[in-house]
């Protein structure tokens, strides 16, 4: 059975290019548009694999990610956002309160969301030269 | 340099502290030791604590593990705790005997 990823972000085109490169890997994808809709979706499909905005109206990527580990404390994270500090120090808050989590940096390119999901959900990924770039 | 002699550097990208650092720390050295004969240098940068150095190194995720070889740089991305598949990956392949250099990194 497909592996079922979900993602969740405010911006339209973000989401439709998660989904495009996923779909691609015949994985089984489901979108949210915003914190709230992505915890009942997280209820509903059981995601093997969120991938989440950090930077949304409302619900924010961290409360949404502490209402998904209330749900599933072993739900797999994949917090997506740029690698600037006053975004790091948020998460460390988070990490301090002993939720587990990985970061992945945005924006990603297909390809480079096709390794992240391959490398959490079939297991370690060789980082062809140039992909970071 | 002696082959023998030549050390590898190797950063781990990871976030956060509460990731089974230990286990995955004694696995991968663990490994390391079995091929690199300690011939390595292994550095843990937390990229909460450290953004920049992961934009400096153009992390795409966590974990990410950067091998540095004298052809450039090798990296895998996934879970650390299976630490066989991450030398594969890397093309870190167990010698076939003591003296010889890892195979992948000829």
């Amino acid at each position: 059975m497909a592996k079922t990823i979900l993602i969740i972000d405010d911006e339209e085109g973000i989401r439709d290019a998660f989904q495009f490169a996923l779909e691609e890997l015949d994985y089984k994808v489901e979108t949210a548009k915003n914190g709230e809709e992505g915890v009942r979706k997280a209820v509903t499909y059981a995601p093997d694999l969120v991938f989440l905005d950090l930077n949304m109206p409302g619900m924010d990527g961290v409360e949404t990610m502490r209402h998904l580990k209330e749900h599933s404390a072993d739900q797999r994270i994949y917090i997506v956002t740029g690698f600037y500090e006053q975004y790091m120090t948020r998460l460390e808050d988070a990490a301090a309160d002993g939720l587990e989590f990985e970061v992945a940096r945005k924006p990603l390119g297909r390809e480079q969301i096709q390794m992240v999901a391959r490398a959490m959900l079939e297991g370690p990924q060789l980082q062809a030269t140039g992909e970071g770039n | 340099l002696n082959e023998n002699d030549k050390k590898y550097k190797l950063k781990l990208f990871i976030s956060g502290d509460n990731i089974q650092p230990d286990a995955v720390l004694e696995n991968l050295k663990e490994a390391f030791n079995a091929i690199l004969q300690g011939r390595y240098e292994l550095e843990m940068v937390n990229v909460l604590h450290e953004p920049g150095r992961a934009e400096e190194h153009r992390i795409i995720a966590t974990p990410t593990l950067v091998l540095d070889t004298e052809d450039g740089e090798r990296r895998a991305i996934g879970s650390m705790l299976d630490a066989e598949k991450i030398m594969l990956v890397l093309g870190l392949n167990k010698p076939e005997t003591e003296s010889n250099q890892p195979s992948g990194l000829n």
